[in-house]
This record gives C-alpha cells, sequence and structure tokens, in this order.
C-alpha cells in the first residue's frame, strides 16, 4: 500500500518549508515527527475512514498528513456544506471519525460504528462545491490524483507554491498536491484575508508559483503591490481564461510562464495550454496527442473521457455516454482551429427565447480598458421573460454623472461587438464580485 | 410619472439605438408604432423598476397589455399609488 506522506516525505531534506504563513513555519521534517507522533497517540484511527474538518486552510494542512497517513479513507469536508448533506455523506462513504481541528486542538468524534473491509488503497473524497445543484461526493485513489503531478525533489527545491484555494476542493488539493510531490514549500493564504494583505505574504516569503481563477487573478492584478511577486509560472484555472487576462498576466509578470489548465472535480486534470493564446488547439479533440484523455464536441458541448478522474461517484450523478465521455457542461465554438470556451450550459440567460450565455459577455465587458472585473446574469423581467445584467468593478473611481456616461459609453462598447440582446440592459458599479471557496464567480 | 415615463421612453430608444427621441407623446398613440421594439420595452420597464421599484406587469392579477402609450402611462399610475 503506497501512504502518499510516509513514502514521499522520507526523500524530502528534512529542512525544507513544507508549510508557511504569516506565523508559523513547518518544515518536512517536523510535519514527519508530528505523523509519528499522531499514530502513537490516536490508534483508534488506524485504518478507520475519517472527515476532517477545519475552518483555517493552514491547520488543515498541518493536519492532514496525520490523518492522512493513518486512515483508511479521508474525506475533506467543507464547512459549508448543509447538516443534511454531510448526513447522506457520511452514511455514503461509512464515515466513523470526524476529526475537527481548530488550532491547536484536535477533537475526535466517532460518529458511527462500521466494520469495513479494508482495501489495499487509501481513498480521498471531496465534495464538488455544488453551485448548480447538490453537491456530489466524489473519490479517487491518491496515485489517479496525482497522476498529473511533478515528482522531481531536487526541481522542487526551487518552487514556492502560494495557496488562495480550499484545501479541501479539488483546485486547492491539486496545487497542495503538486507542491509536496516535488518537496516544495506552501505558502497558505486564508478566504477571509485581505487580498493586499495576501499579496504583501506571498512576497515576502517568496512565492514563485501561483494557481488562481481569472477572477482571483483580475483582482491580484488591482492590488498596488503586485509587481513585486517574484512570480515564474501562473496558472489560470477554475473559470474561462480570456485572452485579455491573459495578455495583462504576460504584461504584468514578464518572467513568469503563463498557462491556463482546465479540469474539473469530476473528470480530473484535462490538458494545460502553454501558448499564452486563449482556448486550446482544435487538435486536442478526438485521438490526439493528449495522453490519458479524450475529448469530443457534441452540440457545443464538450465531453471527455480520462483515467485520471474520479475513481468513484459516491453521490450524485454524471452525464456519461456508452462511450465512456462525460459531459462537462461547458459549450464551446470552433474558430479557425482553435476551440474557445463560450460558457457553462447550466448558466444560460433566456431573453425572449434567445440564448444568451454570461461568460461571453463578460469576456467581452472585461476587455474594456477601464473594466477590471465584470458579472452577468438574468434579471426577470415581464416582457421578455429574462433581461441581461452587468455588475461592474472598474478601476476609474466614479461620480453619479460620471457612471451615468461610462455606462453609456460600456453599452455602446458592447454593441460593436455582440447583437443588441445579448447587451446588458441594466449596468451597475460595484466594488467587489464575490467568489466562492473555489475562487469563481458566484452565480445564484 | 407621465414625465419619468417618457424620459425613460427616450433612454430606451437610445439604448436600443433608435433615433426618435419625443418631447412628449399622445395618449392615443400606438406603442409598437414609436419606435420602441420589444427589447426597448423590456428595458423600458426595467428602468422604471429600477426608478420605482415597481414592476406592475408581475403585480397584476390578469396580464394587460397596453397598447397606447395613456394605457402604459395608466398602468404605471395605477400601481404606484
Amino acid at each position: 500500500m503506497i501512504n502518499l506522506f510516509t513514502d514521499t516525505f522520507n526523500v524530502i531534506p528534512s529542512d525544507r518549508v513544507y508549510i508557511q504563513n504569516r506565523h508559523q513555519v513547518i518544515t518536512y521534517g517536523e510535519i514527519q515527527s508530528s505523523i509519528a507522533k499522531f499514530k502513537d497517540q490516536n490508534p483508534e484511527l488506524i485504518g478507520k475512514n475519517c472527515a476532517l474538518v477545519s475552518n483555517s486552510r493552514f491547520d488543515l494542512a498541518k493536519s492532514l498528513p496525520l490523518v492522512a497517513s493513518v486512515a483508511h479513507k479521508i474525506f475533506l469536508q467543507p464547512q459549508c456544506l448543509k447538516e443534511d448533506v454531510i448526513e447522506e455523506f457520511y452514511s455514503k462513504a461509512d464515515i466513523e471519525y470526524v476529526v475537527k481541528i481548530s488550532h491547536a486542538d484536535i477533537e475526535i468524534v466517532k460518529v458511527s460504528d462500521v466494520v469495513i473491509l479494508n482495501k489495499s488503497e487509501q481513498e480521498w473524497l471531496l465534495s464538488t462545491s455544488g453551485t448548480t445543484g447538490t453537491p456530489k461526493l466524489v473519490s479517487y485513489y491518491i496515485a489517479s490524483l496525482m497522476k498529473t503531478t511533478k515528482k522531481d525533489v531536487v526541481k522542487g527545491a526551487n518552487f514556492n507554491w502560494g495557496l488562495c484555494y480550499d484545501l479541501n476542493r479539488f483546485a486547492g488539493m491539486q496545487v497542495y498536491l503538486q507542491a509536496i510531490a516535488s518537496g516544495s514549500s506552501l505558502t497558505i493564504s486564508e478566504s477571509e484575508e485581505d487580498l493586499n494583505l495576501i499579496v504583501a505574504d506571498f512576497t515576502d516569503k517568496g512565492v514563485n508559483c501561483l494557481s488562481a481563477t481569472p477572477s482571483f487573478w483580475r483582482k491580484v492584478l488591482m492590488t498596488k503591490n503586485s509587481n513585486s511577486l517574484p512570480l515564474k509560472r501562473i496558472t489560470l484555472g477554475g473559470e474561462i481564461a480570456d485572452q485579455t487576462v491573459l495578455n495583462s498576466l504576460k504584461r504584468h509578470f514578464v518572467d513568469a510562464n503563463v498557462i491556463h489548465i482546465y479540469a474539473s472535480t469530476e473528470a480530473g486534470v484535462g490538458f494545460t495550454v502553454k501558448d499564452y493564446k486563449a482556448g486550446f488547439p482544435y487538435d486536442y479533440i478526438g485521438i490526439s496527442k493528449l495522453s490519458s484523455i479524450e475529448l469530443k464536441i457534441v452540440d457545443d458541448l464538450l465531453w471527455i473521457k480520462s483515467n485520471r478522474g474520479a475513481d468513484t461517484l459516491l453521490n450524485g450523478s454524471l452525464d456519461v455516454d456508452i462511450d465512456g465521455f462525460i459531459n462537462t457542461g461547458d459549450i464551446v465554438e470552433v474558430i479557425n482551429d482553435r476551440v474557445f470556451f463560450v460558457g457553462r450550459d447550466s448558466g444560460t440567460i433566456n431573453v425572449g427565447g434567445n440564448k444568451v450565455i454570461p461568460e461571453e459577455i463578460e469576456s467581452v465587458l472585461n476587455s474594456h480598458p477601464d473594466v477590471v472585473q465584470s458579472k452577468v446574469f438574468g434579471k426577470k423581467n415581464p416582457v421578455l421573460g429574462m433581461l441581461v445584467n452587468a455588475e461592474i468593478v472598474s478601476e476609474k473611481t466614479l461620480a453619479k454623472d460620471e457612471e451615468k456616461v461610462f455606462k453609456k459609453e460600456l453599452i455602446m462598447f458592447c454593441k460593436s461587438e455582440l447583437v443588441s440582446f445579448k447587451v446588458p440592459a441594466m449596468i451597475k458599479f460595484v466594488d467587489n464580485i464575490a467568489v466562492n471557496e473555489s475562487g469563481k464567480i458566484v452565480r445564484k | 410619472m407621465r414625465k419619468l415615463i417618457l424620459e425613460k421612453f427616450n433612454e430606451a430608444l437610445e439604448q436600443t439605438g433608435k433615433t426618435e427621441q419625443y418631447e412628449n407623446i399622445d395618449d392615443n398613440a400606438i406603442l409598437l408604432e414609436t419606435g420602441l421594439d420589444s427589447l426597448g420595452f423590456a428595458i423600458l420597464v426595467a428602468f422604471l423598476e429600477e426608478e420605482l421599484d415597481l414592476d406592475p406587469f408581475q403585480l397584476m392579477d390578469e396580464p394587460v397589455y397596453p397598447s397606447t402609450f395613456g394605457e402604459f402611462v395608466n398602468i404605471y399610475e395605477r400601481f404606484n399609488d
């Protein structure tokens, strides 16, 4: 049986930093001693199915190796799950113990007695965010989660990853596993922290690899001190990486490689795009040069077949066809040998029978030089059913009468790019557009 | 109310790329002949909702589709009381 922590950590120099934040630094040596101590103190957890909960990313990273080195199944339980969903997940996953971490305290609660047959491979369970319905509970073998991670411990010494996703989400887990698989350091921010402070901490700790959503990156570009981040590698994922955000990052961080990545909790890591262009080459479709995944487009929707996806879906269902392709729910458009992401199938707005995809309008708005971020949504209308509405974060501070002028300008700008029913009917200026624990724009 | 509706009417015309602008609209003017198309009409209703916090069409028990400008104004006056 492969144990990630005991096996991987053995080859990493013990004085290397494992995780750090403003207040604490923990080395790989220190975490290894903690693992040994935890095993001795909590023999009841050996081979058991455990849920791990913490409201701090740092505390979670500190305790995950301890619990994962003893447990059979480990469920990285997000904070925001509803009571009935938690109950259902516990029962589906045969959870026996809940390990709650808050600061230095570890509280272990037994929730059920399950006699299980210990299978050889450890399972890691993650929950999807459930933005479009009930969250799904997905199980992975650690080998599947780590199929795309690089495992060069010598090179890993040069990398310091910043974590700005929740660790109990697929995107956060990918960053975490990439960091530890090569013995790199992980600098951890917390979700409630001010972005200026996060950028300052990441600069101070020398974070040179950072993976975040386009929404997050747009905000980073707005911070005063983002220029000082010593970035070598920038990854975008979770939302559509449009050309505007790719260009801005390339201009802003001249020494960094800018990569966008396509992944989902259900299908795992799909592919990466490294040519600084939005979308991906058409030759990725079909039996392509991509290893271990296959893509196809059916009725403008992207379908993916992957051998590094979830190993079992314990709760919820997927749209899978007879050939084993999963419907990603992402609408795509092919233009000149390139496939572009247009938006989510589930988020379309119906304006008098015409389909409008919010992300398409956002991409146009975001390409305006004075727009930092935008969110497009449908609002009920008695005449056409729905109308397109937009919220805008602008770099400019605007007085009321200036807002009116800028609104008009934005509408004219959209009109030059979009047919009339797609142009936002109402525009509102806001200070902030909320993102969820996976860094994506919250869409209700 | 009439003044506000007229102002928003002109804004909706402008936003939908129509060249017409009105200083006054006769009560008997047929809405569909004013230059405002259904998108413009939808935008007008949304503008008025923003301004008055009122969407009379959602409050109606029986939907009424106004055909003249006068009827349209009348609906708003009635529900704004």
